[in-house]
């Protein structure tokens, strides 16, 4: 153990050697008179040089089981929890968790006897929404990881409980900027507890080496990672060193077979997850296919026609609209998101995404069909943009929905990039707010029906902020159809149809050219008007009774 | 007394330098971060990496000018860095549309196992311009190999429907490496259903019904490919719940465009009349 560790703690052993063991040398002979024993003499010196060196042994061998990527947490659900580490000398361990803080009842099985590993914890002993505390055991010995340790398991799906989410941009490039946004955050945040730390990529300048995924990104946001369930998509940055972006996937564990929730991806690099009453969709605009009929969008069809959660926000990292470090008109990956993906998202009614790449923060109006040039949309931009106010809910008001699924009923795009690097920029035509040479980080709030989003600069000011407010409509998607074969009988009169008096079927008539005329679920004589079906041939459906009518 | 490495400051000074470059380093618009690796490599015209880089942004932004030629003939003239030339050699004669020249370039780069992914991708652009889909089918399959990547996986089956008997064992490779992937389950669907015989039908059926009933219940499209698959099994009865189901999904799903909608629910309903005949 101590040979393995050697290495790997060469600095702290010099320095231990240098500050405590060197000196023993220099201490000088005395006689003590009483006894006439010499202190300092030589096999004073040894017994002292003794004990350093035991003690010196000892160190490497604690320092052995030290983090050197203090525990994060990932794949958070009601009932699920992931644990990681990287420890400096590979070690099986395992994770205690529990309710009290002073008694962590629980114990998971062992990692594996890896430098970098993972535990999912037990989840039949997890409630959904309860605070557990935890830490990382070798055997009995509790390793030292950060101040706070502690999880919030997810709300069950669907629930309307408010979700506060920290929004980091860019943030892999360590230095004085970084940590300015994040203590900004952690100020106005003042401890509270978050559901949720995602980053739109660029998470380990400049290549996404495992080193800089180290110093860049796990060390600085140590404490936010032991506390919040961390998600992210792959940036430019991460494709570097390794053009399928291997370390990065490696630092990861993010759902591939929609174990929380979505449609199974088969891959770390885009994948889907439900929290509350959102769904998240995670993309990758760097390394994965951004054709249209790549796997990434096929799946991304599938996942968006099966959520029926109320609020869906997605997260990529190559902005569709931008002005500043990056341009959206002239370069690939910002055009193909926007041209082949925006289309299928806002069909399926997301509410917001989140992007980086530029380092400033770009936000959009309340936009739909905006696939164009930055030219093209600002000339159709009466039709574009949906709400041309700022959404702000304490200035103009928030953005308004009036179905909680409507198809191309909005999406507000915002660029936040400038969480640890910076540039300059213009204003792109479809952004209401931009701010350059402003560090910064969001924060994203869904509370039932509102969702907020603020960007906030690095003393923990609020810059910028818009509100999107739905209403609970009877328009929206129903769940898995359930067919009732059992409809009772109705019967035809001319324009007139007689259903029975406690009829619970939905009636519905279509034209010929598939358009659903009528949605009714009649009870007794209906009689609909001229205008609703003119007279001429339509198919029916009626239970489990499908045909065609004719009405005179 | 000296602190140890003391007297290396000086030595280390061009490191500091460096990362504090890189520190301030941050990727621009196409002609700021041209500009920006043109100022290096005026500054360092040795910069191997710069020079590989700066090349395959101008490529990568369709840019078939002059701009790269010296580049790639300074990687290609450099022992350790030869590769990179040829990769872009090959990647601006496919821009360009110089195919013949490009291809056998291309192909001594798949033997060299030079960004293999990459380059058979380019040959099997190159020979479906030519319309020699087997050759492209060939140039997908040493990609898919070689990386896995699901949507190499979906290419090459693309390029398999309509030409005969469905490649099995290819098939039965992607149900084991994708069997929960919407692309891949879909295109192996696909080429199944499109061949038509009896036991290809079977197994689409297979696939049609694990996707429809656990998959991705959610799916009308699912439920329309089921409902074909059992029609064309002349199992009509059964097809008929399953578009009954489609149309419940369709009806019950306001994210759907009125005009997709209606192209979805005609389809249903020729379907259902053909279900009835």
């Amino acid at each position: 153990m101590f040979l393995a560790a050697l290495p790997l703690n060469w600095g702290k052993a010099y320095f231990i050697f240098v500050s405590f063991l060197f000196p023993i040398y220099f201490i000088p002979v005395t006689t003590d008179k009483a006894t006439g024993l010499n202190h300092g003499g030589i096999m004073h010196r040894f017994f002292i040089r003794s004990i350093f060196l035991a003690a010196f042994c000892l160190t490497f061998q604690a320092q052995a089981q030290t983090f050197t990527r203090k525990p994060f947490l990932q794949k958070g659900a009601y009932n699920k929890a992931t644990v990681c580490w990287r420890v400096s000398a590979a070690t099986a361990l395992t994770v205690k968790f529990g309710t009290d803080s002073t008694n962590l009842a629980n114990t998971s099985a062992a990692s594996a006897n890896n430098v970098d590993a993972c535990v999912t914890l037990d989840s039949t002993k997890l409630q959904p929404n309860t605070k557990y505390f935890y830490d990382v055991y070798n055997g009995a010995t509790k390793l030292a990881g950060s101040a706070k340790q502690y999880f919030i398991t997810a709300p069950v799906v669907g629930a309307k409980k408010k979700s506060t989410f920290w929004i980091l941009g860019d943030p892999g490039s360590a230095g004085t900027q970084q940590r300015n946004v994040r203590d900004g955050f952690y100020r106005l945040n003042n401890g509270a507890p978050l559901d949720g730390v995602i980053m739109n990529g660029d998470v380990a300048y400049e290549s996404g080496t495992d080193a800089e995924f180290t110093s860049n990104l796990f060390t600085p946001f140590a404490d936010a990672f032991a506390t919040a369930f961390t998600w992210s998509c792959i940036g430019n940055h991460e494709a570097v060193a390794s053009t399928t972006g291997a370390s990065y996937l490696a630092a990861f564990n993010f759902p591939t077979a929609g174990e929380i929730g979505g449609v199974a991806s088969g891959s770390e690099l885009y994948y889907s997850y439900d929290y509350a009453n959102i769904h998240f969709i995670i993309l990758d605009s760097q390394v994965s296919s951004r054709t249209k009929t790549g796997a990434q969008y096929l799946w991304l069809q599938q996942d968006l026609q099966a959520t029926r959660q109320d609020w869906i926000v997605a997260v990529w990292h190559h902005p569709p609209y931008s002005k500043s470090g990056h341009n959206s008109d002239t370069e690939q990956q910002l055009i193909d998101m926007r041209t082949n993906f925006l289309p299928l998202l806002e069909q399926y009614a997301v509410d917001a995404v989140y992007c980086g790449h530029s380092h400033d923060y770009e936000r959009t109006y309340l936009l739909d069909s905006a696939y164009g040039l930055s030219t093209d949309n600002q000339a159709k931009a009466a039709r574009v943009i949906m709400d041309n106010k700022s959404g702000n809910p304490t200035t103009t008001g928030p953005y308004r929905k009036t179905a909680m699924h409507g198809t191309h009923s909005g999406t507000v795009y915002a660029l936040v990039g400038s969480s640890a690097k910076l540039d300059a920029g213009t204003l792109h035509p479809m952004v209401y707010s931009q701010f350059v040479n402003v560090p910064g980080s969001g924060i994203l709030t869904v509370e039932d029906t509102v969702l907020t989003s603020k960007f906030i600069d690095s003393t923990g000011t609020v810059r910028d902020q818009f509100q999107i407010v739905k209403t609970r409509g009877t328009t929206g998607i129903t769940g898995r159809p359930v067919l009732k074969q059992d409809a009772q009988k109705f019967s035809q009169m001319g324009r007139r149809f007689v259903f029975p008096t406690n009829n619970t079927t939905p009636f519905r008539i279509y034209s010929l050219g598939g358009n659903l005329m009528s949605h009714e679920i009649p009870h007794g004589t209906w009689e609909p008007s001229p205008k609703l079906l003119p007279s001429g041939a339509y198919y029916f459906r009626y239970g489990g009774r499908f045909g065609k009518l004719s009405i005179p | 007394m000296r602190l140890p490495l003391q007297r290396f400051f000086y030595l280390q000074l061009p490191l500091w330098c460096s990362l504090t470059a890189g520190a301030v380093w941050s990727h621009g618009a196409y002609s700021v971060m041209l500009e920006r690796y043109n100022q290096d490599i005026q500054g360092n015209p040795q910069n191997y990496l710069k020079r590989a880089e700066r090349a395959y942004l101008i490529l990568e932004h369709q840019d078939t000018s002059q701009a790269s030629v010296e580049d790639i003939d300074t990687l290609l003239s450099h022992p350790q860095w030869r590769n990179e030339g040829v990769r872009l050699k090959a990647i601006r004669l496919h821009l360009q549309g110089r195919f013949d020249e490009a291809a056998p370039l291309i192909q001594q780069n798949i033997r060299d196992n030079i960004y293999l992914q990459e380059q058979a991708r380019l040959l099997a652009d190159i020979e479906l311009s030519k319309k020699d889909t087997a050759a492209a089918i060939t140039a997908y399959r040493a990609a898919w190999e070689h990386d896995s990547d699901e949507t190499d996986y979906i290419d090459l089956l693309n390029l398999h429907q309509g030409r005969g008997k469905p490649p099995e064992e290819l098939l039965r490779q992607g149900l084991n490496f994708y069997p929960r992937s919407p692309g891949a389950v879909q295109s192996i669907f696909e080429v199944y259903f499109a061949a038509g015989d009896p036991a290809s039908l079977k197994t689409a059926l297979e696939i049609s019904g694990r996707a429809d009933s656990s998959l991705w219940p959610f799916s009308v499209d699912w439920k329309i490919r089921h409902a074909q698959v059992l029609l064309s099994l002349k199992r009509a009865h059964d097809a008929e719940p399953v578009l009954m189901a489609a149309l419940d999904l369709l009806d019950g799903d306001a994210r759907l465009k009125v005009e997709d909608g209606e192209v979805i629910r005609k389809q249903i309903f020729t379907l259902l009349e053909a279900s009835r005949k």
